[in-house]
Formats: structure tokens, sequence, C-alpha cells
């Protein structure tokens, strides 16, 4: 049960931190492909990618709860759209989000399939 | 500089540790540790509690920006998860389409009427505790 709470720790740290230097290296030019837009995208790729692997529940707590949980945001998502003008641009904003999300979950599970 | 990126590097990484850890402590929870509520439940409540806090900070600005990164990019980013909503919404389109459209629904809007109530209630503590800081000076 302890290395239960320690997996997802310590996946769920390291997972925060390179969302924290994503952010930091990702230019702040853009108003919609944003770095939390690229964290989620990367995030939603990588997770597809490893349910493929039929992980055992070790494995699975660091690298899906722990570390892909840590690395992808819900909550830095809908603060940033909250902070565009106008309902159609948080419209717009979350729809990226959630479609280049859903693609980059979808490209991952196929990659993962077709290496198998 | 390159101290402060350091220690505030540290700082995301146990937030985003804790953070980790309370979101799979709410597997175990009644009612909600039940899928796929539990990560509706987690992104609704992470996504009220830091925009109170991004309203909270942005008043008191002799804070440390230490605190923003621990309780907002450390503790919320990392209790709050993209990647398995869209998991979820994925597992849920296979048998139910319309159970995962409304589960994606349900998850954007409430989450952004919860940002703008978390606004709102942060404000309004800041009013609240400067308010009663100047009823204290002038007593």
């Amino acid at each position: 049960m302890l290395d239960n709470y320690l997996l997802v720790m310590v996946g769920a740290g390291v997972g925060a931190l390179c969302r924290y230097l994503l952010l930091l290296w990702w230019p702040s030019r853009f108003d919609y492909l944003t770095g939390v837009w690229a964290v989620n995208i990367l995030g939603s790729f990588l997770l597809g990618f490893v349910v493929t692997l039929g992980q055992g529940n070790h494995s699975a707590l660091l690298t899906q709860t722990g570390f892909l949980g840590g690395l992808t945001t819900f909550s830095t998502m809908m603060t940033q759209a909250g902070q565009k003008n106008g309902v159609l641009k948080q419209v717009i904003y979350l729809f990226l989000q959630v479609g280049a999300g859903s693609l980059a979950f979808f490209i991952g599970q196929a990659v993962g399939v077709w290496l198998r | 500089m390159e101290t402060n990126r350091r220690i505030e590097a540290l700082v995301v990484f146990a937030g985003g540790a804790l953070g980790g850890l309370l979101r799979y402590f709410c597997n175990f929870l009644p009612v909600i540790g039940h899928w796929p509520l539990t990560t509706l439940f987690i992104n609704w409540l992470g996504a009220f509690l830091l925009a109170f806090l991004g309203a909270y900070l942005s008043h008191k600005l002799a804070q440390p920006a230490y605190w923003q990164s621990f309780l907002g990019t450390g503790i919320m980013g990392g209790f709050t998860t993209f990647g398995t909503m869209i998991l979820q919404v994925f597992s849920l389109s296979k048998n139910q389409p319309a159970l995962a459209a409304l589960y994606l629904f349900a998850s954007l809007f409430i989450g952004m009427l919860l940002v703008l109530i978390g606004q709102k209630f942060g404000q309004i503590f800041v009013n609240d505790i400067n308010n009663s800081r100047k009823e204290m000076t002038n007593a």
C-alpha cells in the first residue's frame, strides 16, 4: 500500500516538474496554442500510447496516475480559458484543447497498437 | 534568479507529488470514488480552487511567488488531470456515446462556471479581510 502512494507521488512530482519546465520554455506569444495546450496534447498522446501496453498495477500507478496525471492539467486550462474575453474565444480555446487532445490520444493509441 | 528557479522547481515537484496523492485518494471515497465521477469531481474542485487562489493571491502581492507555484502549479496542477478526462471520454464513447458527450460538456461547462464562482469567492474573501483590517485600524 505504502509503495502505491510513493509511486503516485514520485510520478506526479516529476510530471508537475516537467509541466513547469515546458511552460517556462514554451513561447508566450500564442493566444490559443499555449504551453498548457502543449503539455495537455503531449500528455494525451503519451496516455493513449501507454494504455495499449497493458501495464501492471505498479507501473500504471507510476506512469498513468502519477506522471501523466501530474503532467496534464485541467485546472490551469480552465482558468486560462476564463482569462479570454468573451464566450466565443473561450469556446475556441477549449475546443482546441479537447479536439487536439482527443486526436493526440487517438494517435498515441494507434502508435501503441502498431508497435505491438 | 538561478536559485529562485531551483527553489521554484523543487516547490512545484513537492506540490505536484501532494496533488497527485490527493487525486489518488479520491478513488477510495464513497460515491465520488466510482468511475467516471472521480475525475469529474476532481477537475471541478480543482478548477474552483485554482480560480479562488488566483483571485486571492493576486491581492496579496507581498506574498512570495512560491505560494502560487506550490499551491497552483504544484498541488492544483497535479490534482486535476486533462489526460484522464480524455481517456474517459474515449472509453465511454465505445458503448455510451451520449454519456461521453455529456461527460465532456459537463466537465467544461460546469468547470467554467466554477472558475467564475471561484474568482468571485476569492475577491469577496480578500475584500472581507481588507474591511476587517480597516475596522481594526479605525477602532
